[in-house]
């Protein structure tokens, strides 16, 4: 009985099967279209930015921009014992419907500049490519708002770390952020991956204190929601990457930071966990 | 075609049932469109984890049912839970004909897995990966939703 009834309810739903209300499907074609080409770290909903002969404009700047010019823009905002960040180069436009500035810093080393070196390459091909990718994203006449600057999160004794973040402001608001690290004893250049004993499940051990504090936070607070749910939710966070952001906080504890969209829905934003479990600790290789 | 486009001609393809979908959790239309929104921008930043390119229906499918879920439990906490009545509260715009109509007058539990049954072709165990439910509880809610809608369209006769 079940059988004919069903048979005749999807007969029925045929009927309407093709239904969608127009502002339904005009905003499904908004979305779409103002998507980003794919690319490692997706800025969005694009709310179709700039004005591209502007930005084509500006690419050609940036390289432009001589020495002097550069070191006269700069400030030099880091007190450290080895390292200092200062801006490099910098480019800023504003208009009725634009807000740009770019910052690109460029890290200076009083004994062993290798790691400095090293860290200024990556992050100018970092800027660059935001750029590039950014620039194929813009479509004509559309509000936008891009800020490209720089933090120097910690600069101890041992640690020297940039965050490049970049904010882009179009449709929604989304903060991308990239950590350079310096060891500053030997002047390497640091990774996540480098941090750990050999033999260490970093990756399993640090993702399992960020679903205990997720859990935490979730209890706490209500309306906070992370991907955290576990069933066959291809999207649900499970491990952190091999290299994944971090840095050191004031308190010498290891901070993981996470991007928009990679651990939770768009309303979370940013967000940071703090770890404290004694065995990521006691497996350093590298102390803070 | 680049990931873009073909993701672009995927939603599309789908938009119509993501629509239903959408509509018979939150039933209103304007959280609909941001649900669609929002799950289509987490979709596409998630596009590299569906492994299997076949299943982006599926796929979206249930990333859309967490962004509506997500959304009534906020409105829920915001109304006051026994004052709760998504018909009078919301809006559902449809044409005067069809299994919607029926489909309307269901409660929001019955409705996700009406539309997605009838409508959308999917299994019982499809169904309770996309809302997240046990295939029992399926089952028992298509068991509801079948009672209900044979008495609506009857009484309709």
């Amino acid at each position: 009985m079940n059988d004919r009834l069903d048979e005749s309810l999807r007969k029925m739903a045929q009927a309407d099967m093709d239904y969608v209300p127009q502002s339904f499907s005009d905003r499904i074609d908004q979305v779409l279209q103002e998507l980003p080409q794919k690319r490692k770290k997706v800025f969005f909903p694009v709310k179709a930015a700039g004005i591209a002969a502007a930005v084509i404009g500006f690419l050609v700047l940036l390289p432009n921009l001589s020495m002097e010019t550069a070191y006269a823009m700069s400030h030099i905002p880091v007190i450290g014992h080895f390292f200092e960040a200062v801006t490099f180069r910098s480019y800023e436009e504003q208009s009725e419907k634009k807000d740009i500035t770019i910052q690109i810093p460029e890290i200076i080393g009083e004994d062993d500049t290798e790691g400095a070196q090293q860290v200024n390459a990556q992050v100018e091909s970092y800027i660059n490519e935001l750029m590039q990718e950014f620039h194929e994203d813009m479509q004509e006449d559309n509000y936008l708002d891009v800020h490209v600057g720089y933090e120097v999160v910690t600069n101890t004794e041992k640690w020297f770390t940039l965050d490049v973040k970049a904010e882009i402001i179009m449709a929604s608001y989304s903060n991308v952020r990239k950590y350079y690290h310096i060891y500053v004893p030997t002047g390497q250049v640091m990774e996540l991956s480098d941090l750990f004993l050999e033999g260490f499940d970093y990756r399993q051990a640090i993702s399992a204190e960020i679903k205990e504090q997720m859990i935490a936070n979730m209890e706490k607070n209500p309306d906070l929601e992370y991907w955290l749910d576990g069933e066959n939710i291809d999207e649900d966070f499970e491990l952190i990457e091999e290299n994944h952001n971090f840095y050191f906080n004031e308190d010498g504890k290891l901070v993981i930071p996470f991007d928009k969209y990679e651990v939770g829905p768009g309303s979370i934003g940013n967000q940071e966990f703090v770890l404290e479990s004694a065995i990521i600790y006691d497996n350093l290789q590298y102390q803070p | 075609m680049d990931t873009r486009e073909w993701f672009a001609e995927q939603v599309k393809q789908y938009e119509a049932g993501m629509y239903r979908l959408a509509m018979s959790i939150l039933y209103h239309e304007e959280d609909a469109r941001d649900a669609a929104q929002e799950a289509i921008c987490i979709a596409y930043q998630k596009i590299d984890t569906l492994r299997d390119k076949e299943r982006f229906r599926p796929w979206i499918m249930r990333i859309l049912a967490n962004e509506c879920y997500r959304i009534l439990r906020q409105k829920k906490r915001v109304i006051v839970t026994e004052e709760w009545d998504d018909k009078t509260t919301g809006i559902w715009e449809m044409p005067d004909q069809g299994l919607l109509q029926a489909v309307r007058m269901l409660s929001e539990e019955m409705r996700a897995v009406v539309i997605l049954f009838y409508y959308e072709g999917f299994s019982i165990k499809e169904i309770a990966g996309i809302l997240k439910l046990s295939e029992g509880n399926v089952k028992t809610r298509l068991f509801r939703a079948r009672k209900h809608l044979k008495e609506i369209l009857l009484e309709d006769e």
